[in-house]
């Protein structure tokens, strides 16, 4: 395995590399413990952070025996081999069998192989077995780790994590669909479809305010608009766009666009 | 500091006035007699349309806008965008004008 820096979240494929196996972990986990009336919980944890926390990967590295370490080995296995391994820590067997910890990594590890080799163009199923003894852990926790780290826990006393190694994270996996941004259109089309008023200002007159308040049906107020001239097409009542010719169209008030004013 | 006649010129300081408009009468005193004469313009509209913006940037000469009223409607006389009375479209002359139809009459 070739050991490169630790570059979390360093590229898209990357983080939806880790989008994916989240869901998945949140899927199966879910799925598992439905019969046990459990809440999953996934979250991603930075080995830099695991290490601060100490009592995990001091765990996994000071502990003899982990209660199960699970690879997967198919025919596919030279192109993926030590990219996914599940961990899981019973801190009290009690609670969780070790055979139904062994079913579930094995399941998790088997779903996120699968969905890893199908989204690199790699057709088959992914089979899983379970290693005994403990695993090549020795660096996880170091700084500089190239590894990440997805917990998931399935009680309070019951934690799976499941590695993800340096190929998983390149390895290019397509984001979600509703991640696909909408390409960016001109501003200038943009409004486009926006209304717009236009008010046809047949002319102005001039009254005093006397005038105004004795204003009564039957007075005429005159305009300074000739018959002949055009009339005013204004924007929102105020910009003047053109002019225009008053007229009817079937009974109904209209204005012919006359010359730009 | 002495100006040109000899006589003393001094800076004035102005003192602070209270806006103190309770107690004030009325200076019209509800006369309006003296805005009277005051001219105010008025506007006449025939009615108005709604367009997209890409219909009015693509608006050619000769086109025909349809507007909101029927050819029977009174116009509106409005000011500052208000409308204040109503009428029908008549000639003045050689000149457009309004006969009103219709005014608030309070």
């Amino acid at each position: 395995m070739i050991h490169r820096p630790y570059r979390l979240f360093g590229t898209t494929e990357q983080r939806n590399t880790i989008r994916l196996v989240s869901k998945e972990l949140a899927e199966w986990t879910s799925e598992w413990m439905a019969t046990g009336n459990l809440a999953p919980n996934v979250e991603v944890i930075p080995l830099t952070e695991i290490a601060q926390d100490g009592m995990h990967w001091q765990l996994a590295g000071a502990h003899a025996e982990p209660s199960v370490a699970v690879g997967y080995n198919s025919a596919w296995q030279r192109q993926f081999l030590g990219l996914l391994l599940g961990h899981v820590l019973e801190t009290q067997p009690d609670t969780l069998s070790d055979r139904i910890a062994d079913a579930l990594a094995l399941k998790v590890v088997c779903a996120l192989a699968e969905r890893l080799l199908t989204a690199s163009g790699l057709s088959g199923a992914a089979n899983a077995n379970i290693w005994s003894g403990v695993p090549p852990l020795n660096d996880i926790g170091q700084a500089g780790s190239p590894y990440l780290a997805l917990r998931c826990a399935l009680s309070p006393e019951t934690v799976l994590d499941v590695l993800l190694y340096p190929e998983m994270l390149d390895a290019w996996v397509e984001g979600p669909k509703d991640s696909v941004r909408e390409s960016i259109q001109p501003v200038s089309q943009a409004f486009d479809n926006e209304r717009v008023n236009l008010e046809i200002i047949i002319g102005e007159g001039e009254l005093t305010i006397e005038e105004l308040g004795t204003l009564a049906t039957g007075d005429v107020i005159p305009l300074d608009r000739k018959l002949s001239q055009e009339i005013s097409i204004r924007l929102n009542g105020h910009t003047s766009v053109c002019g225009g010719f008053l007229g009817g169209v079937h009974g109904r008030m209209a204005v012919q666009v006359a010359t730009k004013r | 500091m002495i100006s040109e006649n000899g006589k003393p010129v001094q800076r004035i300081k102005l003192g602070e006035l209270e806006n103190d408009v309770e107690v004030g009468r009325r200076v019209l005193d509800g006369n309006i007699d003296v805005i009277r004469n005051v001219k105010v313009r008025v506007t006449v509209s025939a009615g108005r349309c709604e367009l997209a913006v890409k219909d009015l940037l693509d608006l050619r000469e000769n086109a025909v806008l349809t507007l909101d009223k029927t050819t029977r409607d009174p116009v509106d006389v409005l000011i500052d965008g208000k409308v204040v009375a109503r009428g029908s479209l008549v000639a003045v002359g050689d000149h457009f004008g309004v006969r009103i139809t219709e005014v608030h009459t309070s």
